[in-house]
């Protein structure tokens, strides 16, 4: 669902990569305040750490999986073709690595560290790559 | 841990550390290319699909002691599929009106591809009939792709003009057939149904999502998962770990092929 602006924003708007890139990632970030605020109405916020923890990491999984949507796309997007397959294999890798998150965040003790861990890794990978490719281009 | 429970894992993590590594490679080439990355960072989502395909069953068996029947691993195969299917449709858009005339004599016998696929497909969707909507998942993508390689290898083989890519297409094909294959044969002699069958009746059921549950109120002998559903006979063997080893060598076709002389 949370796919669909970013779609939305690839098909009707000629932008260069770097906006949709943006585009995506505040998709990606909103839909986690949303889901998040959810979160909190409905259970509460006893657990203070465990809510910003949960908000925090969540936030930066959508965040990368929105990005890495979002590049993906703007790599095929002005070749139709190619777009369309492309944008629901991007689809499918990024909700695995969502639901592998999820999976680890479900169980117990070390194995929820590692998922709350495996995002911020993932976003600080994505960072890395980004600002490479934009001194590539500067260069 | 049971030893074919350790030969899926051995199985998956060996897999997992080659799709990563061939995955690293392909970006890194990526990087490198200033025409021609899109193909390279194609294959590396490939490649990322089906690490984490491996990712996710390890994590599954480790952490919640079973697989599903449907996962978020098997949607990431598809993906997988869906990446290879947009590289055949990148390298046909470079074609010029001339090349693609020559290439359309070529689609009909193309069309072998799929029926082989098909065929296979039904019977291993009669071993399995409870997983038929998990397979017909993967089995939809699977003859596409079969049909664009075997056109583009027949095309690019007997075309002439069209630049020669045969061993990276040939490549596909071959990982499809060992994949029919692999799944086709290490199932024979394992019916699911029966299996099935013989779960209900001792107790167990499962939800749309494939998780394996107790039904409420049997009384069941068995406390844990009888072994005929956590390891079936011989398909725990090197769980498609020929399909995942020649996977590896597509990198290499795609960089040999004369992609980007």
């Amino acid at each position: 669902m949370k796919a669909l602006p970013i779609f939305f924003f690839v098909a009707e708007h000629r932008h260069g990569r770097d906006s949709i890139v943006a585009a995506s990632l505040a998709v990606g970030l909103g839909f986690a305040t949303f889901e998040n605020c959810f979160y909190i109405m409905e259970y509460g916020s006893s657990d203070f750490l465990f809510a910003l923890t949960r908000g925090f990491t969540a936030g930066v999984v959508h965040a990368s999986c929105a990005a890495i949507l979002g590049y993906g796309l703007a790599l095929t997007c002005r070749r139709r073709r190619l777009a369309v397959p492309c944008a629901f294999a991007l689809l499918c890798a990024t909700s695995t690595f969502h639901a592998i998150y999820n999976l680890l965040v479900a169980a117990e003790d070390a194995w929820r560290a590692v998922g709350y861990i495996m995002p911020v890794i993932t976003a600080v990978a994505v960072m890395i790559g980004m600002t490479n490719a934009k001194l590539k281009i500067k260069d | 841990m049971d030893v074919l429970k350790t030969l899926d894992f051995i199985s998956y993590i060996v897999g997992g550390a080659l799709a990563a590594a061939w995955g690293a490679l392909s970006f890194w080439r990526a990087r490198r290319e200033k025409d021609g990355s899109l193909l390279f960072y194609l294959l590396c989502g490939f490649y990322a699909c089906i690490f984490m395909s491996d990712i996710y069953y390890l994590l599954a068996w480790t952490v919640e002691d079973y697989p599903f029947l449907l996962s978020p691993g098997d949607l990431s195969w598809v993906g997988a599929l869906a990446f290879l299917i947009t590289i055949a449709l990148d390298l046909t858009d470079g074609w010029t009106p001339e090349q693609r005339k020559a290439a359309e004599r070529y689609r009909l016998p193309a069309l072998a591809a799929p029926a082989v696929c098909i065929a296979f497909n039904i019977a291993y969707i009669s071993i399995y009939p409870d997983i038929i909507f998990n397979y017909l998942l993967y089995a939809v993508p699977t003859v596409i792709l079969s049909y664009f390689a075997l056109w583009l290898f027949l095309a690019e083989y007997k075309g002439g003009a069209l630049p020669g890519r045969q061993p990276y297409h040939l490549a596909v094909l071959v990982w499809i057939v060992v994949q029919l294959f692999y799944d086709l044969f290490s199932t024979l002699g394992h019916s699911q149904r029966r299996a099935f069958i013989s779960l209900r009746k001792r107790g167990w059921t499962h939800d749309l999502s494939g998780k394996y549950l107790r039904v409420p109120g049997h009384t069941a002998h068995h406390r844990s998962l009888p072994a005929e559903r956590r390891n079936p006979p011989l398909y725990s063997l090197f769980h498609a770990g020929p399909a995942r080893l020649s996977a590896f060598g597509l990198y290499k076709q795609l960089h040999c092929g004369g992609c980007f002389r």
